[in-house]
């Protein structure tokens, strides 16, 4: 790992090309080692071709015997294997550059996320944000480990190339130049033609797989209408004219590099020819009589060369491309997290305090709600000290989970203040209404929340909260394996689940969402007692309209007879 | 991945020979290109040295550069033809290989389909697709073509120099299969499990974001993030080991080429001073070569994303080819649709008493209970959407249960307005007649006006034809509701599900829909669910029966 800072997500407009370059810049050393080494292997593969043409020469025309130049046969067979040697190094120095960025990268946003709030990071789906760590960061390895340093090389080499041949005969080196129109324009013009394309092709190709997910996803909704004939006929179709308008702009965009390998078979041939025709005694002007069979097969073997690194760049050239559209995801998801986060408000409206003896929360003219929404929310004004109950309720959409998030700190009060004081300031619990459990075993999900207690711990809460049973005697206990792909709970034992960790965890301050909303009635039970019980421990806040759990509140406030 | 290479040649065998002519035609003019400039070259200066010593040579320089110039111009247009051919080729199959996924996946029970509907998973279907192009544009083409190539310089060379020809065929072509078998052997594992590491990577991921709102309170985000860094630099060791075994076998192929081709120079000047061959023929045999050895050493990348495309293509096909929907019974028309349920786990209800209904005539039937009791899951039962689990459900049709009638004919008779509007991106006309032959569009308009949607629909810039975004982004959900309720408006079935028709309208705009649909609901069997029957039923004195599902119903 490299010593610099992972580049802050400064997101104040920065653009894709901006956001690869800040990465360049800290894998600096790495990637100029790897051109170092490129640069390396492009001289070594000069010395190749330059002793098989200087052996070629020896043989042929001066006739020696092969075996009198055992001195050109082992150097040619050292420059042999040296130089895949280098190429290797060149491979791996740009990898690790690539892997280094990712890794960087990929900590960064983790460090962004975890220091988002909860409702700001909702905004973008779960499934989105995991796509953009694991897709999109990796679509960015080709920039870094292939066209990032050979972007370099296609100057360098062809440079080396350039001064050899001139220095065997300079005028194979114009004839070179000139098939090679300035090469910075050269890779422009490919590059401009490779970009548009590739957008193009991009966004039909978006299109062509969003259809393809939106039927795929819809797919109930269609054989409930009995459209699945139609909609196979559709999806191959679309297939189809997909494919006859991305043939239409490929017939353009491999004209740029047809052009280019036109001017790599042109420079050859005509080459040859020259060298030919020269070595013939037809041509004798310029510097064609000193040309020996030595330089002329050199200049022939470096030629296909001198092409070479700006063909395989082309070829990157899609690299960059999903790199940069990649690179734009990321920039501009960090910065929609940003405008999310603007929304919440004034982070100073909601204070924690630390109160040395008890729990208290307050509400002055708290106005609860996101920034910019149009609809007024009256002003909510309450105070309540110490342990206990108390129940939020209303009709659906009165703002009973929003009053949570604010609680919580999620989301910030549009105007007035939320006061929460504390001994201990981290000593909040939130439940969602969707219980939280992580593919793993039963242990590991109560110590999420809980590092430090025992597997007795465990089990007592196990047993109060009615789950016991249940997974010692059908499963393996603490060891059985909940979640997606473990044994299936109910929602009610999910959420007896997430409660255990809040028993085994004691905070002062409890905020549940509707804990007991379309559970089966044990767990209902079960959940309202643990609660009920809780409420002579800590501060208990519950948004619900479940009528028992209200019976049992210490103070009831009802948001809908507040509007 | 036979399964898949089988389609290839299935569907575009044409094709795919013609593709692989013009690969090959491009493969053989530029090593031509190579080898016949070395041989004019070297011939040249030996004729040069000659006439320069005083001799006679008579050489045609015209034939050689005639030929540099075809080479030149057909491995140009050779190439580029290639290209062009392979891709359309490519695109073709990728469209084949969906529609066949599709297919598949339209036969399944809806229930197994149903799970699928997650953004993870349809991501992957994507990546998983492109995965697929390797299989003809990596593993078939070149390979094939490739092969040809060996043939045939080979029994070119066999003319020139037959020894050399016959250990040039089974040198190269032996190195060439060993080299096939080694890369993939080599990387196929290693990629297999940094995909599923990456897989695993992602799941925890997502875990650790779902958990946000339970972490972030404790402000244990940061040190739970400690999951998703440790299965990330899992991934990437075995994303590294995979880069640097490739690189690996990369470089040794390299440097074995690099000593093939001192030994092949040093064999043809060796045969020159043997007298065994002429001096431009041995540095066309090294340039030949060098071609040759160009095309092989792109061998290890080539197949180095095996064990990618492996995986990919044994997912698609457990997709493609799992057990479909065989439960063959039709139904023809419908008297009676029974229902029993007792102690499902997803309608709470039911723990305590039995729900059962019967319908046999076409009063309506309400269906009533609060959120989370179990209405919906009553309705997927009837249509399939949840599997049905004997023990505790039945529901028959004319007392067959609906396990056992084809989902064909069960949907063509029976219509379903699931609880969340699902609307396709396409246009208004599209998704109101998705699965319905032509329909006149006064007909569309008809039932457009029965849901109070005809004005807004006149004021759309394109009409029916105005496309509603992705998923229906461009209508509000109670235009929403009200499009997929019209939708089943133009169908004919003989039982109809409404769940929560009327959710996102509000009431007075409700009772105007119910009654405008009533005539139409009362030529069928229909049951709705609802939270509670509605007060204008009553007022209206319409005739209905009821079912309450809630827990503390009696």
């Amino acid at each position: 790992m490299t010593s610099s800072t992972p580049s802050a997500p400064d997101t104040k407009a920065v653009s894709g090309v901006q956001f690869l370059k800040e990465q360049v810049i800290s894998q600096r050393s790495l990637l100029n080692q790897s051109v170092l080494y490129g640069s390396l292997g492009s001289v070594l593969m000069i010395m190749q071709w330059l002793l098989v043409a200087l052996i070629a020469h020896d043989t042929l025309v001066n006739k020696s015997p092969i075996s009198t130049m055992p001195g050109y046969w082992l150097l040619l067979l050292a420059v042999s294997v040296v130089k895949p040697i280098f190429t290797w190094k060149q491979t791996n120095l740009a990898q690790d550059a690539s892997a280094n960025v990712r890794n960087l990268l990929r900590n960064t946003l983790l460090k962004r996320w975890s220091a988002t709030s909860p409702v700001a990071l909702q905004s973008l789906s779960n499934g989105a944000l995991a796509s953009q760590w694991i897709e999109d960061i990796e679509a960015t390895d080709g920039y870094f480990s292939r066209y990032w340093p050979q972007q370099m090389l296609a100057v360098i080499t062809p440079l080396f190339i350039l001064i050899t041949v001139a220095y065997l005969n300079w005028l194979c080196a114009i004839l070179l130049l000139v098939s090679a129109p300035l090469i910075p324009l050269f890779m422009i013009l490919v590059g401009m033609g490779a970009e548009h394309v590739n957008e193009k092709y991009a966004l039909l190709r978006q299109r062509l797989a969003g259809h393809f997910l939106d039927r795929v996803a819809n797919l109930s909704t269609i054989a409930l209408l009995g459209a699945q004939e139609t909609m196979s006929d559709e999806v191959a179709k679309r297939g189809d004219t997909y494919r006859n308008v991305v043939m239409k702009t490929l017939k353009l965009a491999f004209l740029s590099s047809t052009v280019l390998e036109f001017f790599t078979s042109v420079a050859i041939a005509s080459l040859a020819i020259y060298i030919g025709f020269s070595l013939y005694g037809a041509i004798n002007w310029g510097p064609a009589q000193s040309l020996t069979l030595f330089s002329g097969l050199g200049i022939l073997l470096l030629a296909p060369e001198f092409f070479k690194p700006l063909r395989t760049l082309s070829t990157y050239y899609h690299d960059r491309a999903s790199a940069l559209g990649a690179a734009n995801n990321i920039v501009s998801s960090l910065q929609h997290l940003e405008e999310q986060e603007a929304v919440l408000g004034d982070s100073d409206a909601r204070q924690v305090t630390a109160s040395n003896d008890v729990t208290r929360l307050m509400l002055k003219d708290a106005i609860i709600g996101y920034n910019g929404n149009k609809q007024k929310k009256p002003a909510l004004n309450f105070s309540f000290s110490g342990r206990g109950l108390l129940v939020f309720s209303g009709e659906s959409g009165c703002g009973k989970t929003t009053l949570l998030n604010t609680i919580a700190g999620y989301l910030h009060p549009v105007s007035g203040s939320v006061e929460v004081a504390l001994k201990e300031a981290n000593s909040i619990t939130y439940l969602p209404q969707k219980a939280w459990i992580k593919n793993a075993t039963v242990r590991d999900n109560l110590s999420v929340t809980a590092a430090f207690a025992s597997d007795e711990e465990m089990l007592r809460v196990l047993e109060k909260l009615e789950l016991s049973d249940e997974l010692l005697t059908h499963h393996n206990g603490l060891d059985t394996v909940i979640g997606e792909h473990g044994q299936g709970l109910s929602g009610g034992q999910m959420q007896r689940i997430a409660l255990a960790r809040v028993l085994l965890n004691s905070p002062e301050l409890i905020l549940l969402d509707e804990p007991t909303a379309s559970l089966d009635i044990k767990s209902r039970l079960v959940i309202i007692e643990a609660l009920d019980e809780l409420k002579s421990r800590a501060l208990v806040v519950v948004a619900t309209h479940d009528s028992e759990l209200i019976a049992k509140a210490s103070n009831h406030f009802d948001l809908t007879n507040k509007a | 991945m036979k399964f898949w290479f089988s389609i290839i040649f299935k569907n575009e065998r044409k094709r795919l020979l013609i593709g692989l002519f013009w690969s090959f035609f491009t493969m053989l003019s530029g090593v031509g290109l190579l080898a016949l400039s070395g041989w004019l070259i070297t011939a040249t200066a030996l004729a040069g040295i000659a006439i320069g010593a005083g001799l006679i040579v008579k050489l045609d320089m015209y034939m050689p550069g005639s030929g540099i110039r075809y080479f030149a111009l057909s491995r140009t247009i050779g190439r580029y033809i290639e290209r062009l051919y392979n891709h359309d080729t490519i695109l073709r199959l990728i469209a084949t290989y969906r529609v066949t996924i599709f297919n598949a996946l339209s036969h399944k029970p809806l229930h197994d389909v149903r799970q699928t509907s997650d953004s993870e998973w349809l991501s992957r279907l994507t990546s998983d697709l492109d995965a697929l192009d390797s299989i003809l544009i990596r593993y078939t083409i070149p390979t094939l073509a490739t092969g040809l190539l060996l043939g045939v310089v080979s029994l070119f060379l066999c003319f020139i120099w037959f020894d050399f020809g016959i250990v040039f065929l089974v040198a190269s072509t032996l190195a060439w299969l060993l080299l096939i078998l080694f890369s993939i052997r080599q990387t196929r594992g290693a990629a297999s499990q940094a995909i599923s590491h990456l897989n695993h990577t992602r799941e925890t991921l997502i875990s650790h974001l779902k958990g946000a709102f339970v972490l972030n309170s404790q402000h244990l985000m940061s040190y739970h993030s400690q999951d998703t860094t440790q299965a990330l630099s899992q991934f990437e060791q075995h994303h590294n080991i995979l880069q640097k075994r490739i690189a690996r076998i990369q470089v040794v192929t390299d440097s074995i080429f690099g000593i093939a081709l001192v030994a092949t120079l040093y064999a043809s000047l060796w045969a020159v001073n043997q007298h065994i061959i002429e001096g431009p023929t041995a540095i066309m045999l090294a340039l030949l070569f060098i071609g040759v050895a160009e095309l092989l050493q792109t061998t290890p990348e080539q197949f180095s994303t095996w064990g990618k495309t492996d995986y990919a293509s044994q997912r698609l096909s457990a997709l493609a080819n799992e057990s479909s929907d065989n439960d063959s019974s039709d139904i023809t028309a419908i008297s009676e649709v029974s229902c029993t349920i007792s102690n499902h786990p997803h309608i709470p209800a039911s723990a305590s008493r039995t729900i059962s209904f019967n319908l046999s005539d076409s009063t309506p039937l309400f269906i009533t209970g609060r959120s989370g009791s179990g209405k919906s899951t009553l309705a997927k039962l009837m249509f399939k959407l949840v599997p049905l689990d004997k023990s505790n459900a039945s529901v028959a049709i004319n007392n067959t249960s609906v396990q056992n009638i084809s989902s064909d004919s069960l949907y063509r008779h029976c219509a379903y307005l699931e609880q969340t509007s699902s609307l396709l991106s396409g246009s208004l006309y599209y998704n109101l007649t998705l699965g319905l032959e032509s329909i006149e569009d006064n007909r569309v308009f008809d039932v457009l006006s029965l849901v109070e949607l005809q004005a807004w629909a006149d004021s759309l810039p394109e009409g029916l034809n105005t496309w509603l975004g992705e998923g229906g982004a461009k209508v509000s959900g109670g235009q929403a509701r009200r499009i997929c309720l019209a939708r089943l408006l133009l169908r004919n079935p003989e039982l109809i599900v409404l769940d929560e028709p009327f959710n996102g309208l509000d009431s007075a705009m409700a009772e105007r829909i119910f009654m405008r649909i009533l005539p139409w609901l009362v030529l069928r069997k229909s049951i709705v669910l609802l939270h509670e029957v509605p007060l204008f039923i009553e007022q209206q004195s319409i005739d209905y029966r009821s079912l309450n599902v809630d827990l503390s119903a009696a």
